[in-house]
């Protein structure tokens, strides 16, 4: 079970972007998300400061400024990582703000769609759909508006359950 | 901002009702068919549970009932009344737990106050397993779970053997009445022959005993032996020694402590064997005459046997820990739907078909599963400078907090110099472990599987079948994205669910999902004029 050196035989591909954003209120949720926990950590380092020696006071200071680089920079390039795109067979996603985390599942293989929504989302009119096969149960388009959550949840459970069968 | 919503559907409709595996729409065949194995009434289990739950419910209530009487400082005529508590309980358990095979279910009840109920359909179970603990053996019982998919399933705790190994076969049969496609099932029903013995797999030696100690468990008990050998002597060592000096005056220390590490590892060895022999005794990978049903029976006092269906497996994992490794052994597990690879106490050793035994044998066991002599041992390809880059950075990140342990601990002790000697030895430590796993990473693609090995010491083999990849994962941290490499992660709905193929070039990453899955990649991957003018 030893590796060797060898011209791998697959030429190499590339995948495009899901052609869909999400929806443009998403920014301020995670905006409004970014502030609670930039607050919370320098709240509880400078308790931890307060407590301990006074030098640590620039450790709170730096933390706040990456807590302000934060809550500005995140949601921005999350809104330009985020997107999704259904087709007639699969579920393609893409999430992320320094990474990128794509996903592809089969229409055919779908078990469970659902949406969600926390009191947040309600209030800023977002919604999420959540999708379930046999081998996971993450996969999710979050934050659309829900109108298009509403439909795309409707169109996904027909095309589901269309296809049927056991789905392992 | 409204978005543009799905296309409206075009192309041929999808063809509804399929015979196959149980899902929704799906029809029993015609009542000629599938055997009747209808108790249709509420039947309760064996009698002879009458003498094992109150047993267990005396267990159960031992400690509480013994504070009782201490508490009381004596013991009264009353106390001993309260035995027939859980005699009383112990009964009413037996008379309570209920069983019913209808048409379409297999349903229990049970309970004495509130009562439960959990069923499952006839045409999703998936496994039968027989177990019986050593009080089972002594009445002639036996456990039977019935396993369904998503990790449920019904314990009917205990029927007598010979009922148990019936309704198991009954319950394999009627699955497999309902999941063939031709419209004749055997014309017996539930027959004995379709899943009777056929041609044995695996058959356990002994002289695989010599790869105990080496096994996870082996080393583990080994440990925590030396541990507890060496805990107790450090606390206690002077009383110990002057004991002991008091028997032997004239022998050294160094040889009594000599001697109490070599009793241990004599000691932690044993544990292991036994540990070995009583799990694996008379192993046996037995596959059925109609060759869709394997049975592992193992277990020198508790038997358990397992029948997984080969229609449900989706691959194989081949598994040597460092132990193995040096020992020369291996070990394997089939990746079966409805069985979680090791996931918790219990279900540990469901999906294995092989106890640790020697390396040439278990692949040999893995070629006649799989049927795949080139997923099961042709070299696996490197992932390349990057991945072996990102593991020396993860094994130093690794080293950091030990490393820094041993000198503070170094200047503490004003033991600076055996401080540092520590940190060097870490550090090469960590730099040998990250050679190591680069060179376990890899993967391959044949005709029928994707092979996966895991950057790790504990060297595994993953055969995923080509056509049980659900769906895939791509993923990027911000540190692959710009060194250019993926992890893509293939899901399948067995074993560990997903099995990530690590620090790969994210071109090729692409290339293997689409090569795998061509339907579900194909709308989206991008032709090569394209390709030049992304950014990314």
């Amino acid at each position: 079970m030893e590796t060797v050196p060898e011209q791998h035989p697959i030429p190499d591909l590339t995948l495009r972007d899901p052609a869909h954003q999400v929806s443009p209120k998403a920014v301020i949720r995670w905006r409004l998300s970014a502030v609670s926990t930039a607050i919370t950590l320098v709240v509880a380092a400078g308790i931890g400061a307060a407590l301990t020696v006074s030098w640590a006071w620039i450790g709170v200071l730096v933390l706040a400024g990456l807590g302000i680089w934060y809550v500005i920079a995140m949601p921005r390039l999350r809104y330009r990582t985020h997107r999704w795109e259904v087709t007639q067979t699969a579920i393609y996603t893409q999430v992320g703000w320094l990474g990128r985390y794509r996903e592809l599942v089969p229409i055919s293989r779908v078990q469970t769609v659902s949406s969600a929504q926390g009191a947040l989302d309600r209030a800023l009119g977002l919604s999420t759909v959540l999708i379930s096969t046999a081998a996971e149960t993450g996969v999710e388009i979050a934050l659309l508006d829900e109108a298009v959550a509403a439909e795309l949840t409707r169109r996904l459970t027909l095309d589901a359950q269309a296809h049927g069968g056991d789905a392992t | 901002m409204t978005e543009p919503l799905l296309p409206p559907p075009s192309g041929p409709p999808v063809p509804t009702g399929a015979p196959g595996p149980a899902g929704a729409g799906f029809n029993f065949p015609p009542p000629s068919g599938p055997p009747v194995i209808a108790t249709q009434n509420w039947e309760r289990l064996d009698q002879r549970m009458l003498l094992v739950h109150p047993v267990t419910e005396l267990g159960r209530l031992a400690i509480p009932l013994v504070l009782v009487v201490l508490g009381s400082g004596r013991l009264d005529l009353w106390h001993l009344g309260l035995i027939l508590v859980p005699v009383a309980l112990g009964v009413a358990r037996y008379l309570t737990t209920e069983y019913r095979i209808t048409e379409d279910y297999l349903e229990r009840r049970s309970g004495l106050i509130s009562r439960s109920s959990v069923r499952a359909r006839l045409d999703r179970v998936r496994t039968v397993s027989l177990t019986a603990n050593p009080v089972h053996r002594i009445l002639g019982l036996s456990t039977v779970t019935v396993g369904t998919g998503d990790d449920e399933s019904i314990e009917l705790d205990a029927l007598g053997t010979p009922e148990a190994q019936e309704l198991r076969q009954r319950l394999l049969a009627v699955r497999e009445a309902g999941t063939t496609e031709d419209a004749e099932p055997s014309a017996d029903g539930a027959t004995t022959t379709s899943t009777g013995p056929g041609r044995t797999l695996l058959r356990f030696d002994l002289r695989w005993v010599r790869f105990a100690p080496f096994t996870g468990i082996g080393l583990a008990a080994a440990a925590a032996g030396l541990a507890v050998i060496a805990g107790p002597f450090n606390n206690s060592a002077d009383e110990i020694l002057e004991s002991l000096y008091a028997r032997v005056d004239s022998v050294p220390t160094q040889t009594i402590v000599v001697a109490l590490i070599l009793l241990g590892l004599l000691g932690t060895t044993l544990l292991s064997v036994l540990g070995y022999l009583l799990t694996s005794w008379n192993f046996r990978l037995e596959e059925s005459a109609d060759r869709r049903t394997w049975t592992v029976s193992r277990g020198l006092l508790s038997t358990t046997e397992t029948h997984l269906d080969v229609e449900r497996l989706r691959g194989l994992s081949l598994n040597r820990g460092l132990g193995l490794r040096v020992a020369g052994g291996a070990g394997a597990e089939v990746l079966v739907t409805g069985l979680a690879a090791k996931s918790d106490d219990s279900g540990g050793l469901q999906a294995a078909v092989s106890p640790p035994a020697p390396v040439a044998v278990v692949e040999e066991l893995a070629i006649t599963l799989s049927g795949d002599n080139e997923a099961v041992t042709a070299p696996l390809h490197p992932h390349g400078p990057v991945a072996r880059r990102r593991r020396f950075f993860a094994s130093l990140r690794g080293a950091i907090i030990p490393v820094g342990a041993a000198i503070v601990v170094g200047r503490v002790t004003d033991q600076l110099a055996l401080g540092l000697l520590g940190a060097v030895t870490l550090v090469g430590l960590a730099l040998v472990v990250a050679a190591d796993r680069y060179r376990q990473l890899g993967h391959r693609l044949t005709e029928a599987h994707l092979v996966i090995a895991p950057p790790e010491i504990d060297q595994r083999r993953h055969l995923l079948q080509r056509d049980a990849v659900i769906s895939w994962g791509l993923r990027q941290n911000w540190f692959q994205l710009r060194a250019g490499v993926a992890t893509a992660v293939p899901r399948i709905a067995a074993g560990s669910k997903h099995y990530p193929i690590v620090d790969v070039r994210s071109g090729t990453s692409v290339a293997l999902a689409a090569a795998v899955s061509p339907e579900l990649l194909a709308p989206f991957l991008v032709s090569s004029l394209e390709q030049d003018s992304l950014l990314h």
